[in-house]
């Protein structure tokens, strides 16, 4: 089966890439084996209590929580990004495992496959 | 092998990112492609930021015209068609956009 990447690398209310991305991980985990990386602003995808409603757009970050259930449970941050950002893995909506900025290429390397959004 | 794109300016957020990533951990035979507004990165001005970049560099070259930088950009960078693009991204082993 291939081994899918997608990496969420934009913040969340600012455009459609975000849920559009989730949206295509969630199509891709039935056909592949889907990992996701988040890197960038995209980690701001993942902050706990946001409350994008009174702007009229939809509060995905809860879905995160439903990747487990679409088989998707390897979900990957880049370590420097969060601290760049002095967001703690405690303030994320779901677990994820944190690699090093230096590893990051080879890590891309050992899929088959990368979606960015 | 991955063949890295970046279609944002030298300053955007993704264009920061994606050099972060290639000082850090890009590998013998990773190639940055230079495209849309990309390019900016490739003009004279942005020399000391070019030669941090480990990788080899590419332009392409309707991306360059199209901003008047023909004559601007770096001798270190490769300015290349739509063909050569095509031909790149069948040598690397995968496309990685930063977007």
């Amino acid at each position: 089966m291939k081994r899918i990447l997608f990496t969420q690398s934009r913040p969340p209310h600012g455009g459609i890439n975000a849920q559009e991305g989730l949206d295509a991980i969630l199509m891709g985990s039935a056909f592949a084996e889907c990992a996701v990386l988040f890197q960038g602003d995209g980690v701001y995808q993942l902050l706990k209590h946001q409350q994008p409603e009174r702007l009229g757009t939809k509060n995905f970050a809860s879905t995160f929580g439903a990747l487990a259930d679409y088989g998707v449970d390897q979900i990957f941050c880049i370590d420097e990004d969060l601290a760049k950002r002095q967001l703690g893995t405690d303030e994320l909506v779901i677990p994820t495992i944190p690699i090093k900025q230096n590893t990051v290429c080879e890590f891309i390397s050992a899929f088959d496959l990368v979606l960015d959004f | 092998m991955i063949l890295h794109t970046l279609n944002k300016p030298p300053r955007a957020p993704a264009a920061i990112a994606c050099l972060e990533v290639l000082t850090a951990s890009s590998e013998d035979g990773d190639s940055l492609l230079l495209l849309e507004d990309g390019v900016y990165m490739a003009d004279n001005s942005n020399e000391e930021l070019v030669r941090q970049v480990p990788t080899r560099i590419y332009a392409l070259d309707l991306d360059i015209e199209a901003r008047g930088l023909a004559h601007r950009v770096l001798p270190s960078i490769k300015v290349i068609s739509y063909a050569d693009f095509v031909q790149l991204v069948v040598e690397h082993k995968m496309t990685k956009a930063w977007i």
